[in-house]
């Protein structure tokens, strides 16, 4: 048996014989690859605390990554999170570069590009501040800086919602935007409530509120065009995760809100 | 914690080690490392590439009954779906070409591929999912009966062995087979502007028409004095593409998911209807 396989590994490694397969990606074909691999590549941006970011011992942590395991763990396959940029996510996936992404907002330009798996939680976004800052409302912010990641939602939301006058400044992530906001060097912040409170706790002395909500949106995964055995993949194990709790049980563990009933689609 | 509640694998961030896995994974993996090429770019497979290249998408709309589809006094296209399906083509970033197709052509015009989708009040019947892909469904209707004000008939139990009038390939005649297994002798007729003549000439005769339309029908005609007694049944509707175009269904999913929670499937329908869009069961 073992010099059968043998034999068999060197037919299935034309490599060996100075012939290099392109890896020309085949749509319908990444379930198959996956499973045949034992491997998830997972495209994940992290600094963005409470949702994906390292821990003390640099491991990759936090809700989108453990919601992202149950899904793993029902392929019985190994995560690979593989670090992207926000802005680079979407051309990550389309070049295959990963398989999946994760903590993405459900968007139509979005639905464009790539196909969205059934939403896992839902996320309002709003705009965080010093306790001391009195801007209220959107139109409040003429002439007032907001930071935002880069590339995110965030981004997306914050041009759709402030006045032209507004003065956005991108930072690479959630942290980073965070920091410009504790050290003052913008008035607010427009980010997840979640992430809010994480960085109200790290900092209490910057006296850090959640002023108030501009929108909500669906979070999700999403896998490239043309991969539906993965995506309905994906989608029964998140309705398996969402029936037996354990979806709940990540969500208000993070957020500190319960997932409550989530549509699907 | 955390962690050890929900029995998560404790590995995390592992790249694969050749080592640790059965053998036929190796021989996988032994391919992947020698990729040379990079990825070709995934677009997406089906006519949801073609919509997006052209920077258009032809929608095939039915122009027969409000609130669905319509035409105003000046010649525009109005109703519920005509303005889904100009939401949807603002969501694909394209311009919308709708073309206006009569009851029996829609179907037909999908399948052809004359149009790359339909927004056309088209009930989601097993014959027509044999032909067509549904969406899932974003409106449903009762179908409704409609009968003289002095006719004996009180409830639609009452039809059996009578003559009821319904479009030959709809959900309405649908409702009455169901309903009756052949006690009812149907009447088909290409339109609704049909369904009043037979309607006129039949005096004993039930009408088998959706709800909205039986109103719409009473107010324009009140010289034939019809009256509304019973739902014969319920049908969801959908947008329907060719089969094989899964791209462009889930694309379509996904759309329709925003728009029913965001709230903007029910400020159409309120708009239209002048009525609460009913609870929408999943497809």
């Amino acid at each position: 048996m073992r010099r059968r396989s043998s034999i068999l590994t060197l037919l299935a490694a034309p490599c060996l014989l100075g012939v290099r397969p392109s890896r020309a990606q085949v749509p319908g074909s990444a379930l198959a690859r996956v499973l045949g691999a034992g491997q998830l590549r997972v495209g994940i941006t992290l600094a963005t605390r409470p949702y994906a970011y390292r821990d003390p011992a640099s491991q990759v942590a936090g809700l989108d990554v453990d919601v992202m395991r149950l899904i793993t763990e029902g392929l019985d396959v190994l995560p690979d999170f593989v670090e992207l940029p926000a802005i680079e996510r979407i051309a990550a996936l389309r070049e295959a570069r990963v398989d999946v992404l994760t903590g993405l907002a459900i968007t139509p330009r979005r639905a464009r590009q790539l196909l969205f798996c059934t939403p896992y939680m839902q996320q309002d976004y709003g705009v965080a501040m010093r306790g001391t800052t009195m801007l209220r409302r959107p139109s409040d912010f003429s002439g007032h800086t907001v930071a935002v990641q880069g590339g995110s939602e965030a981004h997306a939301i914050a041009r759709q919602f402030l006045p032209p006058a507004a003065q956005i400044r991108t930072y690479p992530d959630i942290a980073a935007a965070g920091e410009a906001l504790v050290r003052q060097e913008v008035e607010a912040m427009i980010t997840r409530r979640p992430a809010v409170r994480d960085l109200a706790q790290r900092h209490p002395e910057a006296g850090i509120v959640y002023r108030f909500t501009l929108t909500s949106r669906w979070m999700s995964m999403a896998v490239a065009f043309g991969e539906h055995d993965l995506l309905r993949s994906i989608n029964t194990l998140l309705f398996q995760a969402r029936e037996n709790g354990r979806l709940g049980v990540i969500v208000e563990a993070v957020t500190g809100y319960p997932v409550g009933t989530l549509p699907a689609f | 914690m955390l962690r050890q509640a929900l029995s998560l694998p404790y590995r995390i961030n592992t790249r694969y080690h050749a080592g640790m896995l059965p053998l036929s994974r190796r021989a996988f993996t032994a391919l992947s490392l020698t990729a040379t090429a990079p990825a070709r770019a995934q677009t997406p497979t089906d006519r949801l590439a073609s919509i997006l290249a052209r920077g258009e998408v032809r929608i095939g709309v039915w122009l027969g009954a409000a609130p669905w589809g319509f035409l105003l006094d000046r010649g525009d296209m109005d109703g519920s779906e005509v303005e889904l399906a100009r939401r949807l083509a603002d969501d694909l970033g394209v311009r919308a070409i709708l073309l206006p197709l009569s009851f029996n052509e829609r179907i037909p015009a999908v399948v052809r591929g004359d149009v790359d989708l339909l927004c056309a009040t088209l009930s989601i019947l097993p014959d027509r999912m044999r032909r067509v892909a549904f969406a899932h469904a974003h409106g449903r209707f009762d179908v409704v009966m409609g009968v003289r004000q002095e006719s004996p008939v009180r409830r639609p139990e009452d039809l059996a062995g009578r003559t009821v009038i319904a479009l030959e390939q709809g959900a309405s005649r649908q409702s009455v087979e169901e309903r009756f297994l052949g006690q009812a002798r149907i009447l088909p007729v290409p339109d609704y502007a049909a369904a009043l003549t037979a309607f006129a000439a039949h005096p004993e005769a039930a009408l088998a028409v959706p709800d909205f339309t039986l109103r719409r029908m009473i107010l324009d005609h009140p010289e034939l004095r019809i009256e509304s007694r019973g739902v014969m049944g319920r049908t969801a509707y959908a947008i329907a593409v060719q089969q094989g175009q899964p791209d462009l269904l889930r694309f379509i999913n996904t759309s329709v998911f925003l728009m029913d929670q965001d709230g903007t499937l029910a400020e159409i329908h309120q708009r239209h209807a002048r009525a609460p869009r009913p609870r929408q069961a999943r497809l």
